[in-house]
């Protein structure tokens, strides 16, 4: 080593030093900031002077210095893989589980204003006829229960219907975004790569990907696979969404109301391959697209078209079953054979269902054949209520369902999110800025900054009594 | 995994999940005290709701059940009260009529009194023949005409065999009218006309003896239907309480599916509480200490 040497190698570890009191300081800076990933300067030590040059140079050499060699961001490829795909299954559970939450609350049971109310209600007012059938104001009584039954059925449909719309908008806005976050995820790849290729610290662009990506992944279950090139691909269905450089679009194609749901079921197609539906295997727009599913058999359809067709089921049932009876009775004018309850023609039956009757004298009352005040027929479709197969009982059928569906979708919400949490814990655990640290790592860098700069000055010392003071012996 | 590094982010997150938790249950407690229901929502407890619905919907039915009883029971004892004034009225005039049939001893003017008096007791009776309950001949049945019996004719309005009913319970009905042909008789075999006989034959002097065995089977007859018609107000009021216990223990059922046990939800409600609290404080402890505040 030459007699400056020292100098170089103290002044190799007054730059390791400041280098790395930049990096806390960077750390520090970003300790709240979302997303960021904690660095570290990585350095080696510097070799002695020519070591392992030649087998002909020997005797023992002291290292050079120090040199810092990067700038590390420390992360756990694993860890945020957890994180994503515990991302994307509590997402899923959060829109379905949201959805049932939805179809549970328009019920609005056990109360005393629901469905199964108003039913009570409807055959007590056949009761209250069956007494007295003679009496106008009961026929009008019991037509204001039957509409008011009626528009209760309407509204269930039709905020089913609307809560399906709501849903598929819903959708939309999802597609909308994900096509966007895989827009920004392909230009971070393509700025990642040649930042890296260049020679650079990607490290702050990466985090950002990372968050893209892991939204991404909550928006669409997407996987990711690295690529050498500091890249990723991003692959959502089997197929690759984002590649390097460029992003695919996805778009949501499918019926637009509930009620041509059944025909052409919501779904999701690549634009640049129209036609061919993408299986989205997780994440909120999997979430949506199963709630948006037309009704199945069995009730295992989406929510809300299933309780649209349980309102139909409702409203065809009640008519079928009323009718069947007030067909055989006769009014007070013997007229026999009327029908209770009529569907409009091309309206879905909860809709359509109306009153036939407008007064007393429409309801048939009596059995026919006995006198102008005989209630029975009143009585025996007061008696429907308790009928095992009546629309009581697919009303409260449904209403039981519904609850244990939401509690079922609730408890997965609930135990996704825990695992969600589990996995963002460790994530943060890995990645995010411990200030105790950095002070710790502040203390210790400006210590070495110190010892680096005593020992310049001692060497300067040094150098000092061999230029300045070497030679004058007897002077 | 194993014990990594707990960084400040990490805890942050961690105290305010904590504390969100502690937070929701709180609320969720809360309602169930202040609401007094531990059924808000179907998924609450799906299998409860559907004993809820049940239970409801009988006792709606019970609560129509008691309407139609009431009804019943007015009927009932509006016939009741008609039956016992139309027994009252023949007494008399089985009376008018023994006194009548001793009529060697009588004066033309002391039949004419009898006659009318006997007179002025069957418009009474049919009086009480056609009372209404509510608009409606309680001894015509299901038939919705004014009057059962004919004030001239004495013909009877009424469908012969047709009841009122009223429903007690989901199975069983009660009739609730009077058969007013039972009871009067109809047209020219009536007990208007028998009455009408009596009187005709008081003023033509005639022997009516014969027709005093005319006139107490019309009392039998009244008699017998007034018998079954206590029978059925029995049976109306047993069914009355019946269905106060059965309303009684629905209520029962309903509150223990959906309401709280009080004694529970504050028991819960103060252990929250203090959950909530002691999270609040340790928070508050925990977050606020950091390495620089013990450097110099």
């Amino acid at each position: 080593m030459s007699t400056f040497g020292g100098l170089h190698t103290a002044y190799s570890g007054l730059a390791a030093a400041r280098a790395a009191m930049d990096v806390t300081g960077q750390n520090i800076a970003n300790a709240t900031t979302a997303g960021y990933t904690r660095q570290r300067v990585t350095q080696e030590s510097i070799g002695a002077t020519g070591a392992g040059a030649s087998i002909f140079v020997n005797g023992t050499g002291v290292g050079t210095g120090v040199s810092v060699t990067g700038i590390q961001r420390i992360d756990d490829q694993m860890v945020d893989q957890r994180l994503r795909s515990a991302t994307a299954s509590s997402s899923y559970w959060s829109v379905a589980s949201g959805a049932m939450d939805t179809v549970e609350s328009s019920l609005g049971e056990p109360s005393e204003t629901g469905i199964s109310a108003t039913l009570g209600d409807f055959w007590a007012s056949w009761q209250n006829l069956a007494n007295n059938p003679t009496l106008p104001s009961a026929g009008n009584a019991l037509l204001a229960q039957a509409s008011q039954l009626t528009a209760q059925i309407s509204t269930g449909y039709q905020t089913a219907s609307a809560d399906w719309s709501q849903a598929r908008d819903a959708a939309s806005a999802t597609v909308a975004r994900i096509n966007e976050t895989a827009g920004r995820i392909a230009q971070l790849n393509t700025a990642i790569r040649v930042t890296v290729a260049g020679g650079g610290s990607a490290n702050e662009l990466i985090d950002q990907r990372a968050t893209f990506l892991t939204s991404l992944s909550g928006l669409t279950g997407a996987t990711v696979r690295s690529n050498s090139d500091s890249t990723v691909d991003v692959i959502v269905g089997g197929y690759t969404m984002v590649g390097t450089g460029s992003a695919r679009q996805l778009t949501i194609a499918g019926a637009s109301t509930l009620v041509s749901a059944a025909g052409s079921p919501v779904r999701v197609e690549w634009a640049d391959k129209p036609g061919v539906t993408v299986e989205v295997d997780g994440g909120a727009l999997a979430g949506s697209l199963t709630s948006l599913a037309p009704a199945a058999a069995g009730g295992s359809g989406g929510p809300f078209a299933e309780a649209a067709a349980l309102y139909n089921t409702l409203a065809t049932s009640l008519a079928t079953k009323v009718n069947a009876v007030h067909s055989t009775g006769s009014t007070a004018s013997g007229m026999t054979g009327l029908a209770f309850f009529s569907f409009t023609a091309g309206a879905p039956a909860a809709v359509g269902l109306t009153l036939v009757p407008t007064s007393l004298s429409g309801i048939a009352a009596g059995s026919a054949g006995s006198g102008a005040a005989n209630g029975s027929i009143a009585d025996a479709i007061g008696r429907i209520g308790q009928a095992t197969d009546g629309p009581d009982v697919i009303w409260s059928d449904f209403v039981v369902s519904v609850g244990s569906q939401t509690r079922n979708a609730a408890v997965q919400a609930t135990l996704t999110g825990a695992t969600l949490t589990t996995a963002t814990t460790a994530q943060t655990s890995q990645n995010s800025v411990d200030l105790d640290e950095e002070t710790t790592n502040l203390i210790t860098f400006q210590h070495a900054y110190q010892g680096a700069a005593r020992m310049m000055t001692a060497v300067d010392e040094m150098l000092d009594v061999l230029i300045n003071r070497t030679g004058l012996v007897g002077r | 995994m194993s014990i990594g590094r707990i960084t400040s982010q990490q805890q942050m997150a961690t105290a305010q999940r904590n504390i969100q938790a502690g937070r929701a249950n709180l609320a969720r407690l809360q309602e169930q005290a202040s609401t007094g229901k531990a059924l808000q929502k179907p998924s609450d407890d799906p299998s409860g709701t559907g004993a809820a619905l049940r239970v409801r919907a009988e006792a709606r039915a019970a609560q129509q059940y008691a309407v139609n009883i009431n009804d019943g029971l007015g009927w009932s004892n509006t016939v009741d009260a008609s039956l016992s004034g139309a027994e009252d009225l023949l007494r008399r005039a089985i009376d008018l009529t023994t006194q009548g049939a001793n009529s060697g001893t009588m004066s033309a003017a002391s039949r004419e009194a009898i006659a009318t008096e006997l007179e002025g007791i069957r418009n009474d009776l049919i009086s009480q023949a056609n009372t209404q309950y509510m608009g409606r001949s309680v001894f015509a049945g299901d038939s919705d005409t004014g009057a059962a019996f004919d004030p001239t004719t004495y013909a009877f309005s009424g469908t012969p065999g047709a009841t009122v009913e009223r429903r007690v319970s989901p199975t069983e009905t009660v009739g609730v009218d009077g058969n007013g042909a039972s009871a009067f008789g109809t047209g020219s075999t009536s007990v208007f006309a028998v009455l009408d006989g009596i009187a005709a034959d008081l003023r033509a002097g005639n022997q009516i003896g014969g027709k005093l065995t005319d006139i107490q089977n019309a009392f039998g007859n009244l008699v017998n239907q007034h018998g079954i018609v206590g029978a059925r107000m029995a049976r109306l009021e047993q069914a009355q309480t019946l269905n106060l216990t059965t309303s009684t223990n629905l209520e029962t059922q309903r509150s223990g599916i959906e309401d709280i046990d009080p004694a529970k939800v504050i028991i819960d409600l103060k252990s929250q509480e203090l959950t909530y609290q002691s999270a609040l404080s340790v928070t508050a402890r925990v977050l606020q200490p950091t390495l620089l505040s013990f450097l110099s």
